[in-house]
């Protein structure tokens, strides 16, 4: 434990002193003076525009970093050979895994939190002047949570890529494709179930539910809709999304690990 | 400890091809390496560019597997944390991690290495200033020059005093000063009881810090060399060496 917190803490530190953080702290501050701006233009559905703007641009924002950062820091390991020295550091492979890991996530509730910290007062400053819109600010924070647990699952993704293959290119695009794959597949589903969907060969109709089986749904993590339009969602349903979040991720994490152990490392 | 007759490395009967790409041919790099160092030994790896000494090492390490044939390290299995724990790796043209500085570097490889609290800052001044970069040591790496990424390599190297030190290349981009430095290193860790393998194309310095010496070329070892005993200088015997081994062929 005290060498995957010793790799954690270096990821850390990596990640603090690379430049596009702060780019992203700045863009952060630069998007939240254009509330006033946004407000002045929309003065009717105000509350709600906001939220979903200050939602919207975390997501993004947490998100692009999050994968700049960890395609940046693990796979230039690959690319430079610094991953040769450093499996030959006094460690096990698997803890070169895990620490990467946890020091990417630590990372992510860093960066999570100061980002809203800085938009939330903001929506909820201008939320004030419309009664009508209530503001919970636990579910910014519900939110948060989801969000992580979205950055935890690709980081781990982001891993596995790591253990399976040498070439960065082929990383980036299967963690992309995880992504946007993960975030469609539910509207695939509905698609199914509409006419034309009904029509489809069952060749690949068994082919798309294969692939939902082995994607991570995305979407369940997706709670900025319900949360801005104020429908919330049941605790329970919460609850299996976060427990379905948890348990990819230890699965993924735990092939990757598998993987690495076995890895060639040229 | 290490093994019953005393060797930190042995190695036996190696072989490694690598697969190749999607239109390459593999490629066999080790053809049957074998040999072994023994505890306290300076021992160096000398064949042209691409014979399979980085290759070597690397097996060694843990960090690639041969295809077939045995590696022991102080008894045990490359790759394993016990091992580790151990033995220490300079790579050829290091490349660390860049946006840490030179301190926080060294810093995280001692405590890998078991150090800690007034003991580790300490080392970690102590080894800054002998490989000259006591003043650098704020500095991000990716500010250092060539020499410099060498000298911390060379100080992560011996930190922490570890039985078997493994250094490809390690006087590679240093200035005379700067090789001087390093020789004097290895010779002092040697005294220390330590066991050094490196690999050099400077025969020269390979001559005067190493106990004994093979030849590789073409992913085999040619001939064990015991520098003590020659006669003539080490890159007549080298050449002499390969030239025999081309009219053979
Ligand atoms: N990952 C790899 N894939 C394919 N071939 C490789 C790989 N690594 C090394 N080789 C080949 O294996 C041979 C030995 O390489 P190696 O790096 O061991 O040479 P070297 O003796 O260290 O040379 P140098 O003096 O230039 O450092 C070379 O022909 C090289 O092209
Ligand atoms: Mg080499």
């Amino acid at each position: 434990m005290k060498r995957v917190i010793e790799l954690a803490r270096i990821t850390v530190k990596q990640a603090i002193k690379e430049r596009s953080f702060y780019v992203i702290l700045i863009a952060t501050l630069l998007a939240v003076l254009a509330v006033p701006v946004l407000y002045s233009f929309t003065m009717f559905e105000v509350p709600r525009v906001l939220a979903g703007f200050a939602l919207s641009y975390t997501n993004f924002a947490v998100l692009i970093l999050m994968l700049f950062l960890v395609m940046n820091l693990s796979q230039t390991d690959l690319d430079r050979k610094t991953l040769q020295y450093v499996i030959s550091l006094p460690i096990r492979r698997r803890d070169y895994v895990f620490g990467r890991f946890l020091g990417f996530v630590f990372f992510a509730c860093i960066l999570i939190f100061f980002i809203l910290a800085i938009t939330v007062p903001f929506v909820a400053l201008f939320s004030r002047m419309r009664p009508d819109a209530p503001f919970y600010i636990g579910y910014y924070f519900l939110y948060g949570v989801f969000l992580l647990i979205e950055v935890a699952l690709l980081v781990a993704i982001a891993l596995l890529f790591l253990s399976l293959t040498s070439r960065t290119i082929v990383s980036m695009f299967g963690v992309a494709g995880c992504y946007i794959v993960g975030h469609t597949m539910d509207e695939v589903a509905e698609f199914l179930r509409t006419g034309t969907g009904m029509n489809m060969p069952v060749f690949s109709k068994a082919v798309i539910q294969v692939v939902r089986y082995i994607f991570p749904n995305l979407a369940l993590f997706d709670v900025k809709t319900a949360f801005i339009y104020g429908k919330g969602m049941d605790g329970m349903s919460l609850f299996l999304s976060l427990l379905y979040g948890v348990l990819y991720t230890v699965i993924v994490l735990l092939l990757a690990v598998v993987l690495f152990e076995k890895k060639e490392v040229y | 400890m290490s093994a019953v007759n005393g060797n930190v490395v042995e190695v036996t009967n190696i072989c490694k091809t690598f697969k190749g790409d999607l239109f390459q041919k593999p490629f066999s790099a080790l053809k049957d390496i074998s040999f072994e160092i023994e505890k306290g030994e300076s021992f160096g790896l000398i064949g042209v560019n691409g014979a399979g000494k980085s290759t070597t090492i690397k097996i060694i390490l843990g960090v690639i597997f041969p295809d077939s044939g045995e590696v022991k390290i102080l008894g045990d299995s490359p790759g394993a944390l016990k091992v580790k724990k151990k033995i220490s790796y300079l790579p050829e043209n290091p490349v660390f991690y860049e946006n840490l500085n030179g301190e926080d570097f060294i810093k995280f490889v001692g405590r890998l290495r078991g150090l800690e609290g007034k003991v580790l800052r300490d080392e970690v001044e102590r080894w800054l200033f002998k490989v000259n970069l006591e003043k650098d040591g704020k500095k991000p790496l990716k500010k250092y020059s060539r020499g410099m990424i060498q000298r911390i390599g060379l100080a992560q190297a011996f930190i922490g005093n570890p039985e078997l030190v493994i250094l490809d290349e390690p006087l590679n981009g240093l200035d005379p000063l700067g090789r001087r430095m390093a020789r004097d290193l290895i010779e002092e860790t040697l005294r220390l009881g330590t066991t050094v393998f490196f690999t050099s194309h400077i025969l020269e310095d390979i001559e005067r810090i190493c106990h004994r010496v093979a030849i590789i070329h073409s992913g085999r070892i040619l001939r064990f060399v015991d520098v003590k005993d020659l006669k003539e200088g080490l890159e007549e015997v080298f050449i002499r060496t390969l030239e025999e081994y081309e009219e053979s062929n």
